[in-house]
């Protein structure tokens, strides 16, 4: 994956160009929620981060687009440029990075001390195995 | 057919002068019991928080990691939310951060969002409220059966 994702900044320009409206805060949080009323009656919802010139890394931006803002990539930059909201329904974004149970990243992560580098060139099986196998290590 | 005909029920009224009658009742009885007011117009369900934690058993969460030029990704497809940190204790910081935050807001409208498709998230942000925090982010991430037994 190597698209580069906007920054937090870009995201909230777009959301706010989309229609999206901000959420009064919930007590204390490093995150602002936005929401958006479909015409058919779902809810969207998401959130920026404070630091409006960080950016989230290309698969959490992917994420983000197919499973809160539910639009393209495409859609994201061209209404961006545009200044005008996306007609919905808009499309499914098609990148997406490989996902595992959250536990197996835990594990890999917290106890075989594994770099997110190594964990992101694993696959779901590879990683599965890794865990099986540091469990079935005879323990001391 | 009256619902709550199994149920113990007291008047508004009497609830307030027997209050701690109706609680030992609820909590060391495990019996829930019905409050109302406005000759039944009104009526709420007290119900032993214990009580309440094994009913939402079954909302189990089913969070999903991945790893991104370095950043550690959570999504919770339960609540729709996404979080990221350099490590992965960090996006599970920021996840049980973004779970609190929304359930704020969810209870703050909670009259809007159960008209909405958000309505099933309810029993989730309970469980999680009831939760301490580190029962929280055990409940966000579980541990398969399989590392429960090995450890």
């Amino acid at each position: 994956m190597t698209a580069a994702a906007p920054s937090w900044g870009e995201i909230e320009e777009f959301l706010k160009i989309d229609g999206w409206r901000q959420l009064p805060s919930a007590g204390h949080s490093s995150h602002v929620f936005f929401e958006k009323v479909l015409d058919d009656g779902r809810v969207l919802q998401t959130h920026v981060s404070h630091s409006r010139d960080k950016r989230p890394s290309p698969g959490r931006f992917s994420v983000i687009l197919r499973e809160q803002i539910e639009i393209s990539r495409e859609q994201f930059w061209t209404a961006l440029r545009s200044g005008e909201a996306v007609d919905r329904p808009g499309a499914a974004e098609a990148e997406h990075p490989v996902e595992h149970e959250a536990w197996v990243v835990a594990v890999l992560a917290g106890q075989l001390h594994m770099s997110a580098g190594e964990i992101e060139a694993l696959d779901r099986d590879a990683a599965r195995r890794l865990v099986y196998d540091f469990w079935a290590r005879p323990r001391d | 057919m009256d619902s709550t005909v199994s149920l113990r029920t007291h008047s508004f009224s009497q609830a307030k002068a027997q209050l701690s009658d109706v609680m030992s009742d609820v909590v060391r009885d495990h019996a829930p019991a019905v409050i109302e007011r406005h000759g039944g117009k009104e009526a709420m369900l007290l119900l032993d928080t214990g009580l309440l934690e094994s009913l939402l058993y079954r909302f189990a969460f089913s969070t999903k990691a991945s790893v991104s030029d370095g950043e550690f990704v959570l999504r919770q497809p339960e609540l729709g939310l996404v979080a990221g940190g350099e490590t992965f204790d960090q996006a599970l910081d920021e996840l049980e951060e973004l779970a609190l935050s929304y359930a704020g807001q969810f209870f703050e409208r909670c009259d809007f969002y159960r008209q909405t498709d958000r309505a099933g998230h309810l029993p989730y942000l309970l469980r999680l409220l009831l939760a301490n925090s580190e029962e929280r982010r055990e409940l966000l991430v579980p541990k398969p059966e399989a590392a429960t037994e090995s450890t």
